[in-house]
């Protein structure tokens, strides 16, 4: 599914080595975990899959699909099923929820050769999916992401993945700013769309979240490379005993 | 023409003599240099009456006649709003030839709204001239449109009177070809818990001028001036708005929106002006500026003059590009590029035009114009 090679990059601006040759394989149904201390490198990672501007990579790969991912434009990997959820959903005040939920459904569709879903089966579809994640229906109307508390603004990001129905989709953060109710919720959301062939990288602080989410592998980023690799019970590890070992270590 | 308007005629003629069109040391003029434009002769001047004014004819309540036939009241109002020492306005009333007079009768609400339609006409120039009157508790929408398709000059002032109790909402579009100088006045006084409404879309004309003075006249008198620019190319377009609270008590709102694409010029001067006794009013102004490319400009000058101690006024201005992390956002989300900036500006601009209550002038006139711009910017048609 997801196979990076030796992936180095950089902040374009500062110059300054952020991925140091992380390796990683994904196999379709996994869900993998990546944990490390702060400024190791895990959003980065994240945004450098999806594409953001002011990253530059310098050597290594990424194949999704066995498609070079990093040769295609931010919303063509979207299209070939690649989803980010943010750490920090963007405000957008005057574009409406449901008119831009409506808009990547069907620009996601046509570009998968799917006929788009007309105003009425997009509502029908919109509404259902919203209220899996408890999202009050009041808030497809306001505008993207503005005024939106935490919770709110996490559950919106997994609700614009079960419209998307991406085949690989990168965490990032998702537990930040949730109460346990929220993170409930939308561990739940995330669960719904496991299905034994979707894949998931979950980037967190936390071993919190992976008591919801469960993972299949855990691995510890820090300084810009993956210095170790296990299952489930790393998580714990690392929750009793802290990123210590590893901050020394960058 | 009447003795007073032909001696209105004649004063306004000299004092364009005096003044000339004015350079950039003129202040108020600061970013549109209107001293390359030529002077018409009187005789130049094409008599252009507005289009579907027969619609007009027949609605109970309203009154329309030529300046001639209006009573002698009426016709002391005519130039009575509009400053001559502003180069534009003497022009404009320099040839002043037909007035039509509006007026809508105390207490009556006319739903129809009142087009003064000006299509597409031959070369030469045009000098609209209106007065609008809506005596106490009258309610109507005015709607006015500009859409010369010529290398002429379009020169229109229209006065309005709302009196106490009056509600007038007023949209403006001027979507005139790129060949055409747009130069016009908008006046209005607001009487005493009277509402004005002006909306006003430029989006047209090489070269645009529009100048709006708005005095609150009476305790209670609000006015909400919202304007949109939609620029591509070379065009250059200044709207120039003074907002007077002359009585206590007075509200403005003013919200004034530019997208600029190409290198284009939007150019934005706002005064709110207080008066020593004009204690207790609220004035809000707000503008912002859209850049589409790098050549693109945006010249936005908020100005308070304030000569009362117990008033609220306010006003901000922000020129900036599309937000990236939005942009980036969207295009995530499986949006390409050039839908997602369009989603922005879209968004940008309905900020001004929302909330505006029956829309049916912006949804059949207003939206095709905005559609065509957004498709032309973003259509990669921008050599300049």
């Amino acid at each position: 599914m997801l196979s990076i090679q030796n992936l180095h990059a950089q902040i374009e601006e500062e110059e300054k080595a952020i991925l140091k040759g992380l390796n990683l394989e994904i196999n379709p149904g996994e869900v993998h975990a990546i944990m490390g201390p702060n400024g190791a490198g895990k959003s980065t990672l994240g945004n450098v899959l999806a594409g953001k501007d002011g990253y530059e990579v310098t050597e290594g790969s990424v194949f999704f699909k066995g498609q070079d991912l990093l040769a295609l434009d931010v919303e063509e990997r979207a299209h070939v099923g690649l989803f980010l959820a943010f750490q920090y959903p963007v405000e957008i005040p005057g574009v409406q929820m449901l008119n831009f939920l409506r808009t990547c459904t069907n620009e996601t569709r046509l570009a998968r050769g799917l006929p788009e879903l007309s105003g009425m089966d997009f509502l029908k579809l919109a509404r259902a999916k919203a209220a899996d994640l408890k999202i009050n229906p009041d808030m497809l109307k306001r505008s993207v992401n503005s005024g939106f508390s935490g919770g709110e603004k996490k559950r919106a990001e997994i609700l614009q993945m079960a419209l998307l129905e991406p085949q690989f989709a990168v965490l990032d953060e998702t537990d930040s700013g949730l109460d346990i109710d929220a993170l409930r919720i939308v561990s739940e959301g995330v669960n719904a769309l496991r299905d034994g062939k979707r894949s998931f990288l979950v980037i967190t602080h936390y071993q919190r979240l992976l008591d919801h989410i469960k993972p299949d592998h855990v691995h510890v980023l820090a300084d810009g490379q993956i210095v170790r690799s296990g299952g489930p019970e790393l998580a714990l590890e690392l929750e009793e005993r802290g990123y210590v070992d590893y901050e020394k270590a960058a | 023409m009447s003795q007073a308007l032909e001696s209105l005629r004649q004063s306004a003629d000299q004092r364009f003599s005096s003044l000339g069109w004015p350079n950039r040391r003129v202040e108020a003029y600061k970013y549109s240099d209107l001293s390359g434009l030529k002077q018409l002769e009187t005789a130049d001047a094409i008599a252009t009456p507005p289009s579907g004014l027969d619609a007009l004819t027949g609605i109970d309540g309203l009154s329309l006649v030529s300046a001639s036939q209006a009573s002698a009241e009426l016709q002391d109002k005519i130039g009575s709003l509009i400053p001559l020492d502003d180069a534009v306005a003497a022009y404009s009333t320099a040839h002043l030839d037909e007035v039509i007079v509006l007026t809508i009768a105390r207490n009556t609400k006319i739903e129809q709204p009142l087009v003064l339609d000006h299509g597409r006409m031959a070369t030469g120039s045009s000098f609209p001239r209106y007065l609008v009157v809506l005596e106490k508790g009258a309610e109507a929408e005015l709607v006015e449109r500009y859409a010369a398709n010529s290398d002429g000059m379009t020169c229109p002032v229209v006065e309005i009177f709302v009196e106490p109790g009056a509600q007038l909402k007023h949209y403006r579009a001027q979507t005139e070809a790129v060949a055409s100088t747009h130069l016009g006045w908008t006046a209005a006084e607001v009487g005493r818990d009277a509402n004005y409404r002006h909306i006003a879309l430029n989006q047209g004309a090489g070269l645009a001028r529009h100048n709006i003075r708005v005095t609150l006249a009476g305790t209670g008198a609000h006015v909400d001036l919202l304007g949109l620019h939609l620029l591509q190319g070379k065009q250059s377009c200044d709207s120039h708005t003074y907002i007077n609270h002359a009585a206590p008590n007075t509200t403005s709102n003013e919200v004034y929106k530019s997208v600029v694409a190409g290198s284009a010029n939007s150019i934005f001067q706002g005064k709110i002006y207080v008066a020593k006794d004009s204690q207790k009013i609220e004035g809000n102004q707000m503008s912002r500026g859209l850049l589409l490319g790098p050549r693109a400009r945006v010249n936005n000058k908020p100005e308070l003059e304030i000569y009362a101690d117990d008033v609220i006024c306010s006003h901000g201005s922000t020129v900036g590009a599309l937000d990236e992390a939005a942009l980036f956002y969207l295009r995530a989300r499986g949006i390409p590029a050039d839908r997602a900036k369009q989603i922005m500006v879209e968004a940008f601009i309905n900020d001004v035009l929302e909330d505006l209550g029956d829309a049916s002038e912006l949804e059949a006139h207003w939206q095709p114009v905005i559609n065509e711009y957004l498709s032309a910017v973003f259509a990669g048609d921008q050599a300049d």
